[in-house]
């Protein structure tokens, strides 16, 4: 963050840089994959318990409340003491989307569930043929008594085999946007089957979810019935916004100026301006999250700039990580993370694993479109 | 994009209405060949208090902040200013900063004598200057130049009737020019030294920088736009070129760079006065000139032949463009001056 600091966030600053220096375990520190949920979960409850967990979310709610320039302080020092991952489908994604449309069951039953740690949530969205073109999406419901009977096929599921509860579009009538359901299932129901899917990158971040004759109770629809569409793009710009934050940016670069202090001084000259330009990109996606964020929270005009940021983000990811594939040169290939001492160099893994960036989320593509057509103006695309 | 506050977009409009008034890219048109100062443009700017539009109000500025600074050199860009504003209002943040000159400051502010700042290596023997600067844009319309030697940590203030200086220039591709001051025995005194200089020579050279960050950010919302209108237009194949998703996904690439490297300048002028205010200077205008260069390119593809013509203003700021960053050494020596 380029910005001068006031007193308190200098002092903020401070404090969760030397909380994370405490409290990361060492065997987590700067791994290459998201640890699993016997590793990842106790450093989920650790945050929780320290109140850093859900920094974007209402005190009211159980989150902190931060402001814009406090969450950016958490995401670069999270990045540069190379805090692992943890899952984020239950607080960015249905945590915020209850607190502004769950009814007060659903919100007792579930938030501060999210907030310490106790459920794992997934998204059920994607389907074998409804991708970026999510409406078209045939997962079906019928309404059997005061129980919504679900059987169908929901595909690229982000730790849908570790998840407690999956947050779902389903078919309950008509076509397209028109008679979608959104509906929360508790994993442990019957008739759901899960399989896992091996990525590129050799982890198994995502599955298929196959339902036959899954039963839900209808009170665990959000919304109304048949109003889903709008329901799940009611937050869609505050959604996109996580990908656009400078989370990942940050840990990019954490990672390429790893790769770059193994090289001898004169090699390390020789990436200096790379390493520069990469500085500046990670400045540049930080500014411009910055400046939509607290745009968002003024509540003035930020409708579909969301786009802008989910693409300048996870391009820049893709870049820098492209930079730190050419410094690690003769390594690059490694199966193995590099040992230097007892430190554990990524070389690839995050590379790999960042190609999903720019497809899920809805794909840079169609953020594209959305820029020309909604942003632009630009007439006689689809919008 | 930032949202202008009702001040900001007040600064904004009143600098439009003035560029309408005077000429914007005719006026660059009916003068491009001569690459000569405009002193009459030149004097109406000075006239609405701009050169001194960072200098406070009691020290005979307009006292804008430097958000609102911004603001309003993108707009000058958008109508395709090429005067060397931003230099003389970066010189200015040293000429109020030391009593000794408050005259020329007086003079500066009013237009009656043009300051430019720039770096050189001068060596002094017995109160005689010799030596040379790096390239000056607007070195033709320079009265003074504020002359700073980083090495030796001096500061000289050297004007174009001395004896022994020569400002020969070339011209620009942008109608404006381009040259090293070359100073041979000059009797000029140096107007100070030591830690100061090194923190004025910084100052300046931030403010300049961020200032043309700004005018780059300038024409590269400016071709976006004029792109953008003309996609909406003209059709080929019976469709508006607007419509067709080849040509929708490239201009919002062209979008994505200059908004963020408007959000980039922004958050960038909340660092000065900071650690990081150099760094966040050169980031600005690296990101800046690159945004611009792509949207100037593009701008030029999406008309096709038309964009290829002179009759059409885009290539014009293409120019422009080009001769903001040229005038640093381009983006890479930006890039590197932060790199060392």
């Amino acid at each position: 963050m380029l910005r001068i600091e006031s007193p308190n966030e200098r002092a903020f600053r401070s404090e969760v840089r030397s909380w994370l220096d405490r409290n990361i375990p060492d065997h987590l520190r700067h791994l290459t994959f998201r640890p699993q949920p016997a590793d990842a979960m106790p450093w989920y409850k650790a945050l929780s318990r320290r109140g850093w967990i859900a920094p974007h979310w209402p005190v009211s709610a159980g989150g902190m409340g931060a402001t814009p320039v406090e969450q950016a302080i958490l995401m670069e020092e999270l990045a540069q003491a190379g805090a692992p991952d943890i899952p984020t489908q239950g607080l960015n994604h249905i945590g915020p989307l209850l607190i502004k449309a769950g009814t007060p069951e659903q919100k007792a039953m579930h938030l501060s569930r999210i907030v310490n740690g106790d459920a794992i949530w997934c998204q059920g969205y994607s389907e074998p043929n409804a991708g970026s073109d999510l409406a078209s999406l045939v997962t079906r419901a019928r309404i059997e008594d005061d129980h919504l009977v679900i059987n169908g096929h929901k595909i690229w599921t982000t730790w849908g085999h570790h998840a407690h509860w999956m947050f779902a579009l389903v078919r309950t009538s008509g076509k397209r946007r028109d008679g979608i359901t959104f509906v929360l299932i508790d994993m442990a129901t019957s008739g759901i089957t899960r399989r896992p899917i091996v990525t590129i990158a050799g982890d198994d971040e995502f599955c298929e979810v196959f339902f036959d004759e899954v039963r839900v109770p209808l009170s665990n629809v959000v919304g109304e019935i048949g109003q889903g569409w709008k329901v799940a793009t009611s937050l869609l710009d505050d959604e996109r916004m996580h990908l656009g934050t400078p989370l990942s940016v940050n840990r990019a670069l954490v990672r390429l100026k790893r790769l770059v202090a193994r090289l001898s001084k004169q090699e390390q000259a020789r990436w200096m301006a790379r390493v520069t330009e990469a500085e500046i990109a990670v400045e540049t996606v930080t500014a411009a999250w910055l400046d939509v964020s607290e745009r968002f929270e003024a509540g003035v005009g930020v409708e579909n700039e969301s786009s802008y940021l989910k693409i300048l983000a996870t391009e820049t990811v893709q870049s820098i990580l492209d930079m730190a594939l050419e410094v690690a040169g003769s390594d690059a290939a490694r199966c193995e993370p590099v040992l230097e001492g007892n430190k554990r160099i990524d070389v690839n893994e995050m590379f790999l694993q960042s190609r999903r960036l720019t497809i899920y989320g809805g794909s840079n593509e169609i953020q594209r479109s959305i820029l020309a057509t909604r942003v632009l103006g630009m007439g006689g695309g689809r919008g | 994009m930032p949202v202008w506050s009702e001040q900001e977009r007040m600064i904004a409009d009143s600098a439009a209405d003035f560029f309408k008034a005077h000429g914007s890219t005719d006026r660059i048109r009916r003068r491009r060949d001569l690459h000569e100062h405009d002193r009459e443009t030149w004097q109406s700017i000075a006239d609405q208090g701009w050169i001194g539009m960072l200098i406070s109000e009691s020290e005979g500025g307009l006292g804008l902040d430097l958000r609102e600074a911004l603001v309003l050199m993108q707009q000058t860009s958008r109508f395709l200013t090429i005067e060397p504003l931003a230099g003389a209002i970066a010189a200015g943040q040293a000429l109020v900063a030391l009593p000794s000159l408050r005259k020329v400051k007086a003079e500066a502010i009013s237009g009656t004598c043009l300051v430019l700042p720039a770096w050189g290596t001068i060596a002094q023997d017995g109160g005689k200057l010799s030596g040379h600067s790096q390239p000056l844009p607007g070195l033709r319309a320079a009265d003074s130049v504020l002359l700073f030697d980083d090495k030796s940590q001096g500061m000289f203030l050297v004007n174009r009737s001395m004896k022994g200086i020569v400002m020969d220039a070339a011209p620009t591709i942008d109608g404006g020019n381009i040259g090293r001051l070359v100073l041979r025995d000059v009797q000029a005194e140096q107007i100070a030294t030591g830690a100061s200089v090194r923190n004025l020579s910084r100052t300046v050279k931030d403010t300049r920088l961020i200032l043309e960050a700004a005018e780059l950010v300038g024409i590269g919302g400016e071709v976006l736009g004029r792109a953008r209108a003309y996609l909406e237009t003209r059709k080929q194949f019976g469709v508006a070129l607007a419509s067709l998703q080849a040509v929708q996904q490239r201009i919002a690439s062209v979008h994505v760079q200059v908004a963020a490297a408007e959000a980039l300048l922004f958050e960038a002028a909340r660092a000065f006065e900071g650690s990081k205010q150099s760094f966040a200077a050169r980031a600005a205008f690296y990101r800046a000139g690159q945004a611009a260069h792509f949207a100037c390119r593009e701008a030029i593809q999406f008309h096709g032949a038309v964009g290829f013509t002179d009759e059409l203003d885009v290539g014009l700021y293409l120019k422009r463009c080009l001769a903001i960053t040229a005038a640093q050494g381009g983006l890479e020596a930006v890039r590197s001056g932060i790199a060392n």
